[in-house]
């Protein structure tokens, strides 16, 4: 290897060892039988089975499993809507606006649903939280809708009037069996940015509600444990499914 | 009555094009009609608004005599072959060719026979499972034709559907929409921007030249007899000497062309002498030889051999007439060791008869 390519090598395992080492010693540390983070003692699902006992624990995730459906749900139905008109309707202004929620700062969205919540009266708690996070996922359906639609060859729709259907059976037959993937990608993201959400969960959920981001939160507050780790881990697993199932499915849109 | 009757059709696009201008046209039943254009004439546009894209701006088309302004693409019995075969790529080929079927409503034993019978039509018996992204250019091709003639269409429009094929695959499919046509007696519309192609297929033909018809025939009479400049240069190659219209007699006009004296060309026109005209001649009715004797009914130039193009059947020379403007001739290779006939720089007389070329008035 000439020096130059093994530089380059010894820079990208370097970047790679930043990226994930400390994701692998969460893992690691889960399995650990010391109740400090320091040393590895031994193997145990010690720490897993003690969270299936943590009452606020299980409450928290299973407020986050609701609002991760909620939000998939009314993200996928009005996402789906939007990036169909977005590809109907090419002004640029459009999807600008469209994008532009995934660029703002989460502190500055959470701030100002706040304020607006308040504003209209809204009571802070699941529903809030799920309109916050409805507010953001919407973007990511939409977009990832619109570059299926375009990615849609237009004389499809086309051969599919000419052939004897109405524009509606043309829509069902030729247009959602191509952007199914495209949805269902969108639906996996909007779940997995919902679940993990912080920023803008702190902001909208009110005293009484929690969920497990702001649960682990409140946890380390005091010291982080194995049990954190164990959590933390499942969290990981999941969202990296769902993600790259989505890659899977669009791999146009989210490219791995 | 014709099929199809187009009368006075205008699209303009934008104020500024006017993609199809005021263009009449009648279809026969079961013919194999050819709309013949360079890119950008129009033909497109045309056949867009056959089956129900697009509408037009003036003018109307009647299908069987009934107008077809209003009715949707899906109601007017017209399928399109398109260019990119707009196969759908999510269903089998089986459930592609069975799409109009189904959409019709009819029953499925009828319907998974008369698939059966489209796809044996086009040798795909064997492919009825696979999926569009797995075949070739040209099976699917033949899927796209299947599929548009399963529902038994009073009109196919086909637009340029060989020319994403390679050279080889083309002639071949050629031959097979001809047999196909013949086989299933439905009246094709048939857009190409290749003259070969168009030669070859047609019963009859329509150049078209900036969203206007130049001229309308059998391939034959529209090869031999152009009407037009646009016509003689755009299909084929054709030698174009410009003059003005000098003596004339019955039958044969006399084009005086600068630097070369009258020429005679059958005509059954008498134009007015002085007018401009043109004379019109193809390559492969100019004879050429060291020495030509003259003869009546024959116009006979001297010239240098130019340069020649040897193509294999045949070989064309162009040869520089005393003038300095360039005639071309084409000669058959008939000799068996392929030797040449003439070079560079030899002097040679060239004849054509006055009935092989064409007085153009424009
Ligand atoms: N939707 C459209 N909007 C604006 N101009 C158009 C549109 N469709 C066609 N045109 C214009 O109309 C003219 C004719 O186009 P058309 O597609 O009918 O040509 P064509 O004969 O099919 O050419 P080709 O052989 O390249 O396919 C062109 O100048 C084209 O730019
Ligand atoms: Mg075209």
């Amino acid at each position: 290897m000439p020096a130059r390519s093994r530089a380059l090598w010894f820079a990208a395992m370097g970047v790679y060892a930043f990226l994930y080492l400390p994701l692998l010693i969460v893992i690691v540390f889960s399995f650990n039988d010391s109740r400090l983070n320091a040393r590895w003692t031994g193997f145990t699902l010690d720490w897993y089975a003690k969270l299936l006992g943590n009452q606020q624990l299980l409450t928290a995730a299973w407020n986050s499993l609701v609002i991760a459906l909620a939000v998939t749900l009314i993200s996928v139905l009005v996402g789906t809507i939007a990036g169909i008109a977005l590809s109907r309707y090419r002004a640029r202004a459009l999807s600008l606006l469209v994008v532009t929620p995934m660029a703002v700062p989460d502190i500055l969205t959470g701030v100002s649903l706040l304020v607006f919540f308040v504003m209209i009266h809204l009571t802070l708690g699941m529903q809030s939280v799920i309109l916050a996070h409805v507010s953001f996922c919407i973007s990511f359906v939409a977009i990832v809708v619109r570059s299926a639609l375009t990615n849609l060859d237009p004389h499809l729709v086309e051969a599919a009037r000419d052939l004897g259907a109405t524009p509606f059976i043309a829509f069902r037959k030729v247009v959602m069996p191509a952007i199914t993937p495209g949805i269902v990608a969108g639906a996996l993201l909007a779940f997995t940015l919902s679940i993990d959400d912080f920023v803008i969960t702190f902001f909208t959920a009110g005293a009484g509600t929690t969920t497990l981001p702001l649960q682990v939160y409140s946890m380390i507050k005091v010291s982080i444990t194995p049990e954190i780790n164990a959590v933390s881990t499942l969290l990981m697993v999941m969202t990296l499914s769902l993600v790259v199932l989505a890659s899977r499915l669009a791999p146009e849109t989210i490219r791995t | 009555m014709s099929l199809l009757e187009m009368r006075h059709i205008t699209r303009r696009f934008d104020d500024d094009t006017v993609a199809v201008d005021d263009l009449s046209l009648s279809i026969q039943p079961g013919e194999f009609f050819t709309l013949l254009g360079p890119s950008g004439c129009g033909k497109t546009t045309l056949l867009r608004m056959i089956a129900g894209f697009d509408d037009p701006d003036a003018g109307s088309l009647l299908l069987d005599g009934e107008e077809l302004a209003g009715v949707p693409p899906e109601q007017r019995p017209v399928h399109t072959v398109f260019q990119s075969y707009a196969l759908f790529p999510h269903m089998s080929v089986a459930e592609n060719v069975a799409f109009p079927l189904r959409m019709a409503s009819v029953r499925r034993a009828e319907r998974e026979q008369r698939t059966r019978e489209a796809l044996e039509q086009v040798r795909l018996a064997d492919f009825a499972h696979r999926r569009p992204d797995q075949l070739s250019g040209g099976q699917r091709q033949r899927v796209a034709v299947a599929r548009a003639l399963v529902n038994r269409p009073r009109l196919l429009l086909l637009d340029e559907p060989l020319a994403a094929l390679d050279l080889k695959m083309r002639e071949q499919m050629q031959i097979e929409l001809i047999s196909l046509q013949m086989e299933v007696g439905i009246t094709f519309v048939y857009v190409t921007h290749d003259q070969g192609e168009a030669l070859a297929l047609s019963d009859r033909l329509a150049v078209m030249n900036n969203g206007r018809v130049e001229q309308v025939g059998d391939p034959s009479d529209v090869y031999e007899f152009p009407d037009t400049r646009f016509v003689a240069d755009f299909i084929g190659t054709c030698n174009l000497l410009d003059g003005s219209v000098g003596q004339s007699e019955t039958g044969l006009v006399y084009l005086d062309v600068p630097g070369l004296g009258p020429l005679g060309v059958a005509s059954d026109a008498s134009p007015r002498t002085g007018a401009p005209g043109t004379l019109a001649v193809r390559p492969e009715k100019v004879r050429i030889d060291a020495r030509i004797e003259p003869a009546t009914h024959e116009n006979r130039l001297e010239g240098t051999v130019h340069d020649q193009l040897y193509l294999g059947d045949v070989t064309v020379y162009r040869i520089e007439i005393t003038d300095g403007q360039l005639v071309e001739a084409m000669l058959p290779n008939t000799s068996a060791r392929g030797e040449r006939f003439f070079d560079f720089g030899d002097q040679v007389q060239l004849a054509w008869r006055h009935d092989a070329g064409r007085l153009l008035a424009d």
